[in-house]
């Protein structure tokens, strides 16, 4: 299992960028950070997701 | 000579800084243009796919943003926000947040200072928001801040400057950029904060629920120009009321 | 209107008159005055390019009424406010400072006045510094006060009731040096409970012993801030490195000191401009050090043994008055010290505005209290007193006093007027 914005999903040994594209997030318009590290832009398309890992998919919002 | 606010070597035209959270993205472009504002603050989350709009394509690109580390509760977890917001193209500003309590939002100063000093040290223009205690605002100055942004009153309380003579002390001792931060309700407390010597006003609660966002952020504006006029134009004297019956202290004086 | 400053000795060999002449003539005989000597510690920030910055080129009658009443009615002062106090727009409102000055002065330090006595332990100085009856071509009696002397000294000071001193000597470190100084502040420490110090600017690691020793407060005067003017005054010796004096306080700072001094002589060159200097030396060092105490004195020059005709030229008491006033509006929190040049009627006046630091039983001499104190409890008259103190055991004045009350008589006098008279609220840390 892998935790993504919090919630397990069954995504082992996926792309990273293919399980985030697939939950509807638009390319350039987020980050990503695959277990606190910052993931290279470059490498969301090579980036192999594995069970235990923490994505996060973080972007811009409204903020004061 | 031009009165320009210099934050991180950038020169400024603005002294207002628009927040721009709790209203709607087609706001956004109306409130910066009627705001004059350029510069603006941003929050860093996690994406939300209900949301298919990008708040990156509603600010004007002459924008320069100020992302913010809000949600970070330590310095560690700020210095995290800060690296992911510069991946997503927030540029080098930061305004460094860091609140341990959910209920008042209060920043933590100590954890600011660490937080600063890390960022600074990188390359971030770090604009600290903080607590307007004197001793925290020298060391966030020794720590490499580039503007220090004391609250004026609790975040989004819109409650005014309650803080004004501790912000006063901050202006007058501390060599930095003043630019006060969080409770500014009115247009006319942001014009007073101004006359006192601050270098700009950071505000977003008192736009977002005013009646009329552009109209409001307008307002603001003009009030924040009037106030740097009146800071630079220097006060005038204050006529004291009525006459002093003290006896005369300088009649000792023989030449 | 200038002082004439240079006196010839007859008891100076024709080589050393020479010597002299050379020196006072020829600009190039003379070092660099604003070049640090090879054991001089130098301190590298930009606290004097500040200074320069915010104080040179003033245009002093550009200022008007209504900059002073701004100034005035501002809660704080910024530096241009301050300039229009100093400025000559602000003299016919020396009455309204005053009260505002008061006002602040008692917001601070209450009703309080602080009394302490300076002891010169020894007179003999390495600098010629034309205007100052220590300077090393003036004919005087030198004296250095052996450990036994200054003890003798010491107690009947601290006898008298005194608390708190300040021990002086002349700018000479190969006759009073660091060790010599440590052993009297250790004496000191005995018998006061506080010890400042206002001897030759020396380096951090001689102000950390100094400080070890027991001293805790520095006083040095940079003279005139004009660093032109400066060289034209200090002609030899250490002294004559212009930026080694100038950072003196931050050095003492650095090497632990609680508190520092500032001060310009007022009357060797344009007042105003050394006022604001001064007063800006302070400002910006608190600014990069806020945790020390700091204090401001005021002294005009005063005639010395062998020219009596030394004088402030325009500095007149009120423009004095003036300056303390602005001092006091525009840096609250300083100790602003009235030394014994002034008069008892000035004294007594100002300590109801702005003085928190008045000297009393004060002898400039070395090695005389005993002397003096005696005389002045008998009321001596002046002349029979001055007859009195020509023992060749002592040695001569740094300059010549204007008040020469008693501990007593001026605990007394402040008490009278109002004040009350602090004689210590020091804890050694």
């Amino acid at each position: 299992m892998v935790k993504v914005n919090g919630v397990n999903m069954d995504v082992d040994e996926q792309i990273a960028f293919d399980v985030v594209s697939s939950l509807g997030f638009k390319e350039n318009t987020y980050v990503l950070e695959l277990n606190e590290e910052i993931l290279k832009k470059d490498s969301y398309k090579s980036t192999i997701l594995h069970s235990g890992d923490v994505l996060e998919v973080v972007s811009f919002m409204g903020g004061g | 000579m031009e009165d320009k606010l210099i934050l991180g070597g950038r020169e400024f035209n603005s002294r207002f800084i628009l927040g721009s959270g709790k209203y709607n993205l087609d706001l956004i472009k109306a409130a910066v243009e009627n705001a004059g504002a350029e510069i603006i603050t941003l929050a860093v989350r996690r994406a939300n796919t209900k949301d298919s709009e990008n708040i990156m394509d509603f600010i004007p690109k002459n924008v320069t943003l100020l992302p913010n580390t809000s949600g970070a509760r330590d310095a560690k977890e700020a210095v995290r926000i800060a690296h992911l917001s510069r991946e997503l193209g927030g540029g080098d500003f930061v305004k460094v947040e860091i609140m341990k309590d959910s209920k008042y939002l209060l920043p933590d100063n100590v954890e600011t200072i660490k937080a600063t000093e890390i960022l600074a040290k990188e390359g971030f223009v770090v604009l600290p928001y903080m607590y307007p205690d004197l001793y925290s605002a020298r060391d966030l100055a020794n720590a490499g801040a580039a503007a220090i942004m004391p609250l004026a009153a609790p975040i989004g309380s819109n409650k005014g400057l309650t803080t004004k003579d501790f912000i006063q002390i901050i202006i007058d001792e501390v060599d930095l950029p003043v630019i006060v931060d969080a409770g500014i309700g009115k247009p006319s407390e942001a014009c007073a904060a101004m006359e006192m010597g601050a270098a700009a006003i950071m505000c977003n609660t008192a736009i977002a629920t005013a009646k009329d966002i552009p109209v409001m952020a307008n307002a603001f504006k003009l009030a924040i120009e009037a106030g740097r006029k009146a800071y630079l134009a220097g006060l005038g004297r204050v006529l004291a009321r009525g006459s002093e019956s003290m006896d005369p202290l300088t009649g000792f004086l023989r030449n | 209107m200038e002082n004439s400053f240079l006196i010839d000795s007859d008891k100076l060999s024709a080589a050393a008159l020479k010597r002299k002449h050379e020196i006072e003539n020829d600009k190039s005989v003379r070092i660099n005055h604003m070049e640090f000597l090879p054991n001089m510690d130098k301190l590298d920030n930009d606290i004097y390019d500040k200074l320069v910055a915010a104080s040179t080129g003033v245009d002093w009658n550009s200022y008007t009424k209504d900059d002073v009443l701004r100034a005035l009615r501002s809660e704080t002062l910024t530096i241009d406010d301050f300039k229009a106090l100093l400025s000559p727009a602000a003299k016919p409102y020396i009455e309204e400072m005053a009260k505002r000055a008061k006002i602040e002065t008692s917001k601070h330090f209450g009703n309080t006045v602080y009394l302490f006595t300076p002891l010169y332990i020894a007179n003999y100085c390495d600098n010629y510094c034309v205007y100052c009856g220590f300077n090393c071509y003036n004919d005087i009696k030198r004296k250095k006060m052996n450990f036994e002397e200054i003890r003798h000294e010491m107690e009947i000071i601290s006898k008298s009731g005194i608390e708190e001193i300040l021990i002086l000597t002349g700018e000479s470190p190969v006759y009073s040096d660091i060790k010599y100084i440590g052993e009297a502040c250790k004496m000191a420490r005995e018998y006061f409970k506080n010890v400042g110090l206002e001897i030759y600017p020396c380096n951090i690691k001689d102000y950390k012993y100094l400080h070890e020793c027991g001293a805790d407060y520095v006083t040095v005067f940079q003279e005139t801030y004009n660093s032109d003017k400066y060289e034209t005054l200090h002609l030899l010796g250490n002294k004559r490195i212009f930026p080694y004096r100038f950072q003196a306080q931050e050095r003492a700072i650095l090497g632990g000191m609680r508190g520092v001094a500032f001060s310009a002589l007022l009357g060797l060159t344009n007042f105003r401009d050394d006022a604001l200097a001064s007063a800006l030396h302070l400002y910006f060092l608190a600014r990069k050090y806020p945790q020390v105490e700091y204090s401001l004195s005021c002294p005009r020059l005063r005639p010395i043994v062998n020219n009596d005709k030394i004088n402030p030229l325009d500095v007149h008491e009120t423009e004095l008055c003036q300056i303390l006033c602005a001092y006091r509006i525009f840096l609250p929190y300083v100790g602003i010290t009235v030394s014994s040049r002034e008069e008892k009627h000035f004294r007594d006046g100002i300590a109801k505005i702005c003085a928190t630091k008045i000297s009393a039983g004060v002898s400039t001499g070395i090695g005389d209290h005993e002397e003096k104190y005696e005389a002045y409890d008998s009321n001596m008259d002046k002349e029979s007193l001055t007859k009195e103190l020509e023992n060749d055991e002592c040695g001569d004045e740094q300059f010549d006093i204007a008040d020469k009350r008693s501990f007593d008589q001026m605990y007394k006098d402040m008490s009278d007027e109002g004040l009350q008279p602090v004689l210590n609220d020091y804890v050694y840390v």
